[in-house]
């Protein structure tokens, strides 16, 4: 099992953190993704108050996310996407204006890219991730 | 071989060659005490849980082995907790083992029923909860494993009654598989000969020793190291015992109430070389201004202990012992430190310990020396938490390797009696001397009942100063002398509790008295009391303010009565006073 911690901190701090999880019996091995190019990824479930007039409009909003409508009810749709957290948080701005009646998302889980070629994605401060 | 899981526990406790357990039993760990008597392990029956926890704490310490307690469900396993956690903070190798209710009724607020394992997550190394009878015996074996490597600690194995009661297939596993347990016990050669190469250039170097040298038995490599290279040292609270309190290089403890010595030495040095230590706050004064001048080596088993409190040049994440022998191999020829040691003992010199009023007044430190004087330095001494327990680290150098317990990194008053009847259990052959005050010893006082039946040789020294004294004296120092809720005069006549537990004890109120008490109280074949009626006001110097640096620290007061002619409060030159309320300067 691996699991992804995003922690806020200084460097000793992200470095004490690392060193306290080794510490946990269970935890096999600690990757501290913070100086790393790293992929993060969240998924979100969204249920916007919609209607038919303005249906059209979130679905386009649902296009240009790459996100996908996954239920639609008389009164909302469902919308699923996936994404760095950035993206969702605006995405779920901008859904906001129509009504958001409930909101969940996982958390970020994330990865180091492998070498070569590396795309130029920033890297995030302080994604840990525990095996 | 078919047996119940309660056999299982039993017999996987005599396979880790356990022969003494604390404990008390009730409903859900019935099943264990039904069998307990066919095993030769030795049971001794509490009077509270917390007793058993810090017996087998005290145990622990003193043998070098895992001491063993256990308790029933909810109430039993709670009463546990502040002794596990006292285990956490002092690295002090302990197995629990709890029962709970049956898995069927788990999680159902069942009677008795506490979730043991998720309250004594932050305050364990480690625990299991043991669903299947099969799982006992590994979950056994991890658990002493856990507690008796790497760096030590309280290891929680909870059993529902149901799986002490369900029959199995019993085979004491001979290997374990803990891929994520790994500790690191052999020093890296990089590392040492960087070390090595600090240490020869060094010219002021102090050692700093803490509780990693006594849990790694390194005291004698300890010894042949500063043989070697002359390097003074310093002992941590609960680092005493670990090097010969006479030795000519031995500058005592550090800390808030260190000696002065061993503070200036500390902010004088240019290297620091912590051995088994974990650079306290209450050892290391105000860390952005600790040891200014010196480079760091840190040697530690415990990986995350490096760089966390201070800065650190060279880490050696490493058994203790093996880490000093690796050095005494590798330190060549070292600077000639002969000019530090002139400072030192001019340090040494100008900064005794204060002396104890010669006014009819008893102090602490009477009590101490003569105990020391009695004992010839080679007692096991187990202090609880106040004042008594700074004077006994100050005034008692220890000549016999660890043969000092203390509650240090937890502070928990009422461990040193329970603590002393296990460290007594563990070596019955030595002098054991239990110092106390009257506040710690009435959190845990129903222990003389085992003290008594188990006829053991513990001696108590009993500080009766009729206040909480630390408390009373911060309040005193740093809230203007306003004490509240501190005054424990009255009851009870301790001399009356020892005796209804059957316990000879005498009450000593004069300096002259002292020495005829030890000594009567030693004669005794079993267990003795001393209350000693100390000056009520006394308090503990030296001292380093808390928020203040080693290098201010205050060697002793002008006694507020200002009648025992010492001299006044004294300040280091470019430093300003540190201002304490209600102390002259
Ligand atoms: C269980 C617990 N409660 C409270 C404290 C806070 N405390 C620290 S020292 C102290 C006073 C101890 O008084 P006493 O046992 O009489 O010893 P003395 O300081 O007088 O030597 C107290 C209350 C503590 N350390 N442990």
């Amino acid at each position: 099992m691996r699991l992804t911690v995003v922690v806020d901190g200084s460097r000793t701090a992200v470095e004490q953190v690392v060193k306290q999880l080794y510490k946990v019996v269970e935890v096999r091995k600690v990757s501290d993704l913070s100086e790393d190019k790293t992929v993060e990824r969240e998924l979100a479930l969204i249920k916007v108050t919609s209607n038919r007039n303005t249906r059209p409009e979130i679905m386009q909003l649902v296009d240009i996310y790459r996100a996908r409508m996954v239920d639609i009810a008389l009164g909302s749709v469902m919308i699923e996407v996936t994404g760095d957290p950035e993206k969702i948080d605006s995405l779920i701005s901008l859904l906001k204006g129509f009504g958001i009646k409930e909101l969940v998302r996982t958390g970020v889980v994330a990865m180091a890219r492998g070498v070569g070629p590396k795309e130029a994605v920033p890297a995030r401060d302080g994604a840990v991730s525990v095996v | 071989m078919k047996i119940n899981g309660a056999r299982m526990v039993c017999e996987s406790l005599v396979a880790e060659g356990v022969r003494t357990v604390f404990g008390l039993p009730g409903g859900a760990i019935m099943p264990l005490y039904d069998v307990l008597p066919d095993y030769p392990i030795n049971h001794v029956l509490v009077r509270h849980e917390q007793g058993a926890a810090h017996m087998a704490d005290g145990y622990g310490r003193a043998s070098g082995d895992v001491g063993v307690c256990m308790a029933t469900s909810g109430p039993g396993a709670i009463n546990l907790v502040v002794g596990l956690a006292n285990a956490m903070m002092d690295s002090a190798p302990v197995v629990a083992i709890t029962a709970n209710v049956a898995t069927s009724v788990i999680g159902s607020d069942a009677f008795q029923e506490a979730d043991i394992t998720g309250v004594t997550i932050p305050v364990t190394k480690h625990n299991f909860l043991v669903r299947r009878a099969q799982d006992v015996p590994p979950a056994i074996k991890e658990a002493f494993h856990l507690a008796r490597t790497g760096r030590p600690g309280p290891v929680l194995v909870d059993i529902p009654k149901d799986v002490l009661q369900t029959e199995g297939e019993f085979a004491y596993p001979t290997s374990i598989s803990m891929p994520g347990y790994n500790p690191t016990t052999q020093p890296n050669t990089v590392q040492v000969r960087k070390a090595a190469r600090l240490i020869e250039d060094a010219r002021r170097p102090v050692i700093i020793a803490g509780h990693g040298v006594l849990i790694s038995r390194a005291w004698d490599e300890l010894l042949a190291f500063v043989e070697k290279t002359g390097i003074p040292v310093i002992n941590t609270l609960l680092g005493l015992s670990s090097f010969p309190g006479d030795h000519d290089r031995f500058l005592g403890m550090l800390g808030m109430h260190g000696t002065a010595c061993a503070c200036h030495a500390v902010d004088q040095c240019d290297l620091v070389m912590g051995v088994g230590i974990r650079f306290d706050d209450r050892a290391m004064g105000k860390y952005s201004a600790f040891a200014p001048h010196a480079k760091v080596i840190h040697i530690d088993i415990d990986p995350a202990e490096i760089g966390k409190n201070v800065r650190t040049d060279v880490p050696i994440v490493a058994d203790c012992k093996r880490a000093l022998q690796a050095l005494i191999a590798e330190v060549g020829p070292c600077q000639d430190l002969t000019p530090w040691h002139e400072r030192i003992a001019e340090l040494k010199n100008q900064y005794p310990l204060p002396k104890p009023p010669s006014d009819g007044r008893l102090s602490h430190r009477h009590v101490i020396q003569e105990m020391w004087r009695a004992t010839e330095g080679k007692a096991i001494v187990v202090t609880d938490v106040g004042q008594h327990q700074m004077f006994v680290a100050q005034e008692f150098p220890f000549l016999t390797p660890n043969a000092h317990i203390s509650s240090g990194g937890l502070g928990t008053m009422g461990f040193s009696l329970p603590a002393s009847i296990g460290a007594y259990l563990a070596r019955p052959d030595a002098t054991h001397w239990c110092c106390v005050g009257d506040g710690g010893f009435q959190m845990t006082s129903q222990e003389l009942a085992v003290l008594k039946n188990r006829r053991a040789n513990v001696k108590i020294a009993l500080f009766n100063n009729q206040f909480l004294g630390m408390v009373r004296q911060w309040q005193q120092l740093f809230y203007k002398g306003n004490y509240v809720e501190v005054d424990l005069s009255g009851p009870p006549d301790f001399q009356k509790l020892a005796s209804a537990y059957g316990i000879p004890s005498w009450q000593v109120e004069d300096p002259g008295g002292v020495a005829d008490a030890v000594r009567e109280a030693m004669a005794e074949p079993g267990p003795a009391l001393i209350e000693f009626l100390i000056d009520p006001y006394e308090n503990v110097f030296p001292m380093v303010v808390p928020g203040t640096a080693l290098s201010e620290v205050i060697p002793f007061e002008t006694h507020p009565r200002g009648d025992d002619g010492q001299q006044p409060i004294h300040v280091q030159p470019g430093h300003q006073p540190v201002p304490l309320p209600g102390l002259r300067h």
